[in-house]
């Protein structure tokens, strides 16, 4: 048990450093396009790594099965969120801007 | 509660401080808007702390999701100045953030007296409210009761059960608030179908990708918490806001599936709940019991129902909040839409 019990600190260690580490980017990063890129390695990676940790301590299949699909929906809601702020800021951002700071 | 808990309870309530100042302070009203919905989740994660999963399910749903929407909405419908309309110019989306959602001049009481007077008024409302806490009763009031009669209440969660059955009166009329507002809000604007959209800056192909396979996955959601109501946090509350964010969501994309939604089904819907909680009260008091007294063998299927029942108002209700809001803003006008004058105004 004290096995199981290890790989699920490890995994939700490493689930929060990916939070914290997108947190520290969010804050710090330049532009908005960055920041989208940090926030969502937090929310993708971060809350993967913990659901993947806490299947290590599931007692039933159907609940396991119910935190992947959290996952999977946070994956699809996050992508998407970040897609159309990206969007949003890349349309009015000046082109020439934009441009400059790909570079 | 271990040492660890009292932390992260002391964390919360430091943050729920901090968030309600800069919601106030804010310069910007986006900001504000911005504010209000992380205050609004961490006050869910509060009611979480608190034992009461069912108030931080509503107040995620309702505080921070449903009226964020609204409140970011609303200050796109305002940040339009009047003057710069139809007519002039269109604007530059920078210049648009400037006018009424900026509010750099804090609101100034124009005499001491006033401002006495909200003092003296929010330092009584605190002493009413500190005063509350302090008369709640020891032995937790009426929960012995409560759970003495749970077996007769027809389901098997406490929450559920106070209520949909005991104090279903209680939720029976705030049913009818949701009602009387919806009911003011097409006062202003008369009652109009969902006119149809027609989204001047389409959102890109995901977000309509996104709802497509999302919008059965949320119905399903709520149809999920409506019944879990019965032995578990969730019931019709939640279950309707799920149900209009499917609508706003769609609506969003640019799929027009709510504006297909007949006229007669709109007012079907925004009643049906009310109606239904009426129609079985009334049934009790020609039973010669009391109003909304349901029979004990059949408390269980009644109470779904109505929780049904009250799920689809509650659904339509707040996309109607929504659609209204959204419909102004594109029958307003604006630089976007200036060229394209549109026919569904809501007055109409």
């Amino acid at each position: 048990m004290s096995f199981v019990n290890a790989f699920t600190i490890i995994f939700c260690l490493a689930g929060a450093v990916f939070f914290l580490a997108g947190t520290v980017g969010l804050l710090r990063f330049p532009d908005i396009f960055s920041r989208l890129h940090a926030l969502t390695k937090a929310d993708n990676l971060g809350l993967g790594l913990i659901v993947i940790g806490l299947l290590f301590q599931v007692d039933s299949f159907s609940t396991g099965l119910k935190m992947l699909f959290i996952w999977s929906l946070a994956l699809a809601a996050g992508s998407n969120a970040c897609y159309a702020i990206g969007r949003y800021a890349f349309l009015r951002t000046p082109r020439e801007k934009t441009r400059e700071a790909s570079e | 509660m271990t040492l660890l808990d009292q932390v992260f309870d002391i964390v919360v309530c430091l943050l729920l401080l901090v968030l309600a100042w800069r919601t106030l302070s804010a310069t910007h009203l986006y900001q504000s808007a911005i504010f209000f919905i992380a205050f609004g989740l961490t006050m869910a994660l509060a009611w979480v702390r608190l034992a009461a999963p069912d108030v931080a399910l509503a107040e995620a749903a309702i505080g921070a999701g449903l009226l964020g929407v609204l409140l970011v909405d609303s200050l796109r419908v305002f940040a339009r100045p009047p003057e710069t309309g139809r007519d002039s110019e269109p604007n530059k989306p920078e210049s648009r953030d400037n006018d009424v959602t900026t509010s750099r001049r804090r609101p100034q009481f124009n005499s001491a007296v006033a401002s006495v007077t909200a003092g003296a008024g929010c330092l009584f409302l605190a002493y009413v409210l500190v005063a509350a806490i302090h008369d709640l009763p020891d032995g937790g009031g009426l929960t012995a009761q409560a759970a003495e009669n749970l077996s007769r209440s027809g389901v098997e969660h406490p929450v559920t059960a106070v209520l949909l059955n005991f104090r279903g009166f209680d939720t029976w009329l705030e049913v009818g608030v949701l009602f009387l507002a919806m009911l003011g809000i097409f006062c202003a604007g008369g009652l109009v179908g969902f006119s149809e959209t027609e989204n001047p800056d389409p959102p890109g192909p995901l977000l309509s990708w996104l709802i497509r396979g999302l919008a059965p996955v949320m119905i399903l959601t709520a149809a999920y918490l409506l019944w879990l109501g019965k032995l578990a946090p969730g019931g019709a509350f939640q279950a309707g806001i799920l149900l209009a964010a499917v609508g706003i969501l769609l609506r969003l994309a640019g799929i027009p599936l709510m504006d297909r939604v007949p006229r007669t089904v709109i007012k079907l819907g925004l009643t049906f709940g009310f109606g239904t909680f009426l129609v079985f009260g009334i049934i009790a008091l020609l039973a010669d019991k009391a109003f909304l007294e349901y029979p004990s063998e059949w408390a269980g299927e009644v109470i779904l129902l109505v929780e049904a029942a009250a799920a689809i108002s509650i659904g339509f209700t707040a996309f109607a909040f929504f659609a209204y809001l959204n419909s102004r803003d594109q029958s307003t006008g604006n630089g976007d839409t200036a060229g394209q004058p549109r026919e569904t105004n809501p007055s109409q």
